[in-house]
């Protein structure tokens, strides 16, 4: 005890305390009680967080023993997430962290709507996680202003959120904070997500609930939509995506026969042909998709031609620059490069780990001598790949 | 006779050669350990403004000063049927959009979950909720006035309908 509180009067010690305790109960009622954050994990660290995306993944219901299995949870996300075009040409754009929290209990609340007995689970979780909201069994959400306080603390440059929640029962939801539960194809789910909450866009599968489930849509109203891998137009010029169509691709280049139903005609064309295939936007007709299937209409797929530009487009700004030495070639307006010089690209030193693509170079692509060189080139993996120097011709490659 | 280089001064051409390429890759290797890589674009003053919509009207609940690379601002399609979805607009005093994102929606939470377990296919289900709190990260600068908000109409409680301003937050 220093001097100068041995001579406080009796009062303001009574009045400190009372203070002390009121600001402890204040934020007892304030935040949660049933659990505590233990802290943020970088652990994929690809650069500066103001230079990055960074992807923050939370845990909820797991115990404070439980968070090794979370951390093992986290790195099989990001093992799927960088095996997936473009994030595994991209990875450099993101930093991925941890958000270990450890709830007093595991798993979720199972809500009474959906329990058979109407009794309902109920565990203590900090951010209060629960299946069966608004009746619908699968709907896991959160706190979602819980969940932004708790990331506005601790990853101030958080860009995308994902809540891992610990229970093997189906469920999720999409939206700014997203949440998985630890059922089935769950990472696939989280990827399928990202492409809404990252990049905009749309689902591209054909119906709500089910083919031969719903009775409500039939005809995609009038109106377009928003996102850039959906259309209602049929004429080439408004196609959102008409610079990736060839000339001589039918438009639309699939139709449903029957509007009732889902078209079940199988792919008339090869799986990259990109056209204008009916049958998207929870619509069995008059919505279109640019491919006959992508990750946005069915999981296990790979993002569409279209999903993936978009999704380039938002990555290539935080990807680190190491490509010091462009490419000689054509760029278009994007950046994104059209053509090669050959002749000027063999023997240009390959800056990245010898015989194996450099992650942080994209661009760079096909077979390395020993030294590191190129010594040929896998052009169809070069064009259309971005270019980080900007549209416009090359400077001198020395 | 021409000078025709023997096979052992190639032999040395090329290990000088080699050599050099070799030097070059650990000067550029040097070079990048020394200076973390910059990303392709540059951080800007940003905020974070953390937002509690309630069913007509929305108030900011913190403003936190950036410095972030923003992702690109979108164009809508033009449409003279109006528009779905749900984005919002940075605008400035005279209602010129400074930036604009994509967004999902406010008003309306979803899941999609497989069909069946181990079906490829997915399943969406969505209800309306008539409070939330989310977050955006806009750009910061003086030309910035407001921020509008678009979504489903919350009086139709679904995401099946135009997209109408749903709320806007001032500034300045």
């Amino acid at each position: 005890m220093t001097s100068n509180s041995r001579h406080r009067p009796p009062l303001v010690i009574l009045l400190a305390l009372l203070g002390w305790v009121s600001c402890t109960c204040a934020a007892a009622l304030a935040g949660p009680s049933d659990g505590s954050i233990i802290g943020a994990t970088k652990f994929i660290d690809h650069g500066p967080d103001a230079e990055r995306l960074n992807l923050v993944i939370i845990a909820e219901g797991f115990t404070s023993t439980e968070q090794e299995a979370f951390n093992g949870y986290a790195q099989q996300l990001v093992n799927s997430l960088f095996a997936f075009a473009p994030f595994d040409s991209f990875n450099a754009a993101l930093n991925v962290w941890r958000l270990n929290v450890a709830s007093n209990q595991s798993g979720a609340d199972e809500n009474p709507p959906c329990d058979p007995e109407g009794v309902g689970v109920f565990v203590d979780t900090y951010f209060d996680a629960s299946f069966c909201n608004s009746g619908i069994e699968r709907l896991l959400l959160v706190d979602q202003g819980l969940t932004i306080t708790a990331l506005n603390n601790h990853v101030p440059s958080w860009d995308y959120a994902l809540v891992i929640v610990n229970s093997p029962i189906y469920g999720g939801a999409g939206g700014q904070v997203a949440t998985t539960s630890l059922a089935g194809s769950w990472e696939q789910i989280v990827i399928h997500e990202l492409g809404h909450t990252a990049f905009g866009l749309a689902d591209e599968y054909e119906y709500w609930a089910g083919c031969g489930v719903d009775t409500d849509r039939d005809n995609h109203p009038a109106a377009e939509p928003s996102e850039p891998n959906v259309t209602t137009k049929t004429v080439l010029a408004d196609i959102k995506w008409k610079d990736l169509i060839l000339p001589a691709t039918p438009l639309p280049t699939t139709n449903n026969a029957n509007c009732d139903f889902c078209d079940p005609q199988p792919n008339p064309f090869g799986p990259q042909k990109v056209g204008l295939y009916e049958g998207a936007h929870y619509y069995h007709c008059d919505a279109y998709r640019p491919q006959y299937n992508c990750m946005m209409r069915q999981l296990g797929q790979v993002y569409c031609s279209v999903c993936k530009r978009v999704a380039r487009s938002t990555l290539v700004a935080y990807m680190p620059v190491v490509c010091e030495c462009p490419w000689q070639g054509d760029y278009d307006a994007d950046g994104f490069l059209t053509s090669v010089d050959l002749a000027r690209l063999i023997n240009v030193v390959y800056f990245g780990t010898i015989g194996t693509q450099d992650p942080n170079c994209p661009t760079r692509r096909g077979d390395l001598d020993l030294n590191g060189f190129t010594d040929t080139v896998d052009l169809a993996l070069m064009i259309d790949h971005v270019f980080f120097g900007g549209p416009g011709p090359a400077g001198p490659c020395e | 006779m021409a000078d025709i280089p023997s096979k052992a001064t190639l032999a040395g051409d090329n290990v000088i050669r080699r050599l050099c390429r070799k030097l070059t890759i650990l000067t550029v290797l040097v070079s990048l350990t020394a200076a973390p890589a910059r990303a392709a674009e540059r951080p800007v003053a940003a905020e974070r403004l953390t937002i509690q919509w309630t069913e007509g009207a929305m108030q900011i609940l913190s403003r936190t000063p950036l410095l972030k690379i923003l992702p690109p601002t979108v164009t809508l399609p033009d449409s003279t049927n109006g528009l779905r979805g749900a984005w919002f607009e940075v605008q400035s005093d005279k209602g010129d959009v400074l930036y604009r994102r994509l967004m999902p929606a406010i008003n309306i939470v979803f899941t999609e979950t497989p069909l069946d377990p181990g079906s490829g296919q997915l399943s969406r289900a969505e209800a309306p909720v008539e409070s939330q709190v989310f977050s955006v990260l806009v750009p910061a600068s003086a030309a910035v006035k407001r921020v509008v908000f678009h979504g489903p109409d919350p009086a139709a409680k679904t995401s099946r309908t135009l997209s109408t301003e749903i709320g806007r937050i001032d500034l300045k």
